[in-house]
């Protein structure tokens, strides 16, 4: 859905209350794209940040003839793919201890984490752009247009970097033994 | 996809990946990034800070408080490049010079493979992976120093950043930091309080403060640390600071670092007359 005009001044004008509904509905979507673009939750972080500050800064470009969420999403692909363009060596820190405690965490929500951690970390083995396109259309659920906006790819583009995504993906996949049916 | 060798149809095979993706869950969202989101937009202005404009007033505020920071790093580790000229003027004078300084600690120069200075404590060195370890570049006329502030326990940091080690060093560089005791231990009677985390200009850092009461005077500052590089990104006074030092900051930003004599730093005579203001590079 577009934005209201309304809206769309409000944010122009540097509506700090405004701004503040878009961080909340978009927060998790953006925080989860960064997560599984970056392979790192803690990196993800900073970068999610840094994706609503840029969003932020550059409100005056947004015309709002597509929807903010494809507009945020382009952001954070930018900076996702500026920060891997840096190549910056992995940083490790003593104190990047995750947050959460065991004490409120299920047998199922271990299971779950697991499972996020080894598709997080075979997404990571697949081509960039595969990975982007897979991620926004099979984990941020945007449509094959909207990927292709998001990217400025073609749509039959897209669907091209889709497919070989998933089917390396599974290969991947199957031979971590995170699949093991075989047809 | 694939077919099935019994019954011949085209069967898709990566079903089950797709399905995977779809029920996978969502990473949870920090509690703190909305604030934090919020926290760094309040510090942007409306038109929005230019890039190079924060980069600029970083370099000069990481200029500007060198020297300040050289006043506390007694304890501590200091590589500081020197040109050529200057490193083998520094050759020719000795490999090794020592320069104790009993008020604080046992300090020993040394030259480094590249011709750079190394001020290195004797008690906590380099390759034991001691507690207190800073590196303090001089190049360009900038000066980069990197500390990784513990806060009462031991910290440990790879700095990635090439930048700020492409000379003089090989590889990743550990640093250990105990920054409360580095500055206990180096100041007269100051104390060091952790106040917690804030943005600052869209970065997370960690602030402290320092507090040194001298007989007449008292100085407070806060400093900012980035959490994620652990390089101090700003300081700044809160209180009454000691005029004489802000003074000597201002006339150091233009101190060309390639060509100080380091042990000029810790000149014990002057350090004697001036307890507060000493640690400050001149030519």
């Amino acid at each position: 859905m577009l934005i209201g005009r309304a809206d769309l001044e409000r944010l122009r004008t540097r509506d700090q209350a405004a701004f503040d509904g878009v961080v909340r509905d978009y927060a998790a979507p953006i925080y989860d794209l960064h997560c599984w673009l970056s392979g790192d939750p803690w990196l993800a972080e900073d970068l999610a940040q840094e994706t609503f500050l840029n969003a932020w800064r550059g409100i005056d470009g947004f015309r709002g003839q597509c929807k903010l969420s494809t507009w945020l999403y382009r952001i954070a692909r930018n900076v996702a793919a500026e920060h891997a363009r840096k190549r910056l060596p992995p940083t490790i820190s003593l104190e990047q201890m995750p947050e959460k405690s065991g004490d409120d965490c299920t047998s199922a929500d271990a299971e779950s984490n697991i499972l996020r951690d080894q598709v997080r970390a075979a997404l990571l083995e697949i081509p960039q752009n595969q990975r982007e396109a897979v991620v926004l259309n099979k984990l941020g659920g945007l449509s094959h247009t909207e990927v292709a906006r998001v990217l400025q790819e073609p749509v039959g583009t897209v669907k091209w970097h889709i497919a070989q995504g998933i089917e390396t993906l599974h290969l991947i996949l199957r031979r971590k033994g995170v699949i093991s049916r075989e047809l | 996809m694939r077919q099935c060798p019994d019954c011949r149809n085209w069967r898709n095979d990566q079903r089950e990946t797709e399905n995977l993706l779809h029920s996978v869950a969502a990473h949870p969202v920090p509690a703190r990034l909305e604030e934090a989101v919020r926290q760094a937009v309040a510090t942007v202005d409306g038109a929005g800070a230019s890039h190079e404009l924060l980069q600029r007033k970083w370099r000069k505020l990481a200029l500007g408080g060198a020297g300040a920071l050289v006043a506390l790093i007694v304890g501590g580790v200091v590589v500081v490049r020197s040109d050529s000229a200057a490193a083998e003027l520094a050759r020719a004078r000795s490999n090794l010079v020592q320069a104790p300084y009993a008020h604080y600690t046992e300090l020993s120069w040394r030259l480094g493979p590249k011709g750079e200075w190394v001020l290195q404590s004797e008690s906590e060195g380099w390759q034991a992976h001691g507690k207190q370890w800073l590196v303090l570049r001089g190049g360009n006329r900038a000066m980069y120093y990197a500390f990784w502030p513990g806060a009462g326990k031991k910290s440990v940091w790879y700095t990635p950043r090439t930048h700020q080690l492409r000379r003089g060093s090989t590889g990743p560089l550990l640093f250990i930091w105990d920054w409360e005791h580095m500055l206990q231990s180096t100041v007269h009677h100051g104390k060091v309080e952790r106040l917690g985390e804030r943005v600052w200009h869209g970065k997370k850092v960690r602030v402290y403060r320092l507090t040194v009461a001298e007989q007449s005077s008292q100085s407070m500052q806060q400093f900012f640390v980035d959490r994620e590089s652990g390089l101090m990104v700003h300081e700044e006074g809160t209180a009454e600071t000691v005029k004489p030092e802000k003074e000597t900051l201002r006339a150091e930003r233009n101190v060309d670092y390639r060509e100080f004599d380091p042990r000029t730093l810790f000149d014990p005579e002057k350090m004697a007359r001036q307890p507060q203001a000493e640690g400050t590079p001149t030519k």
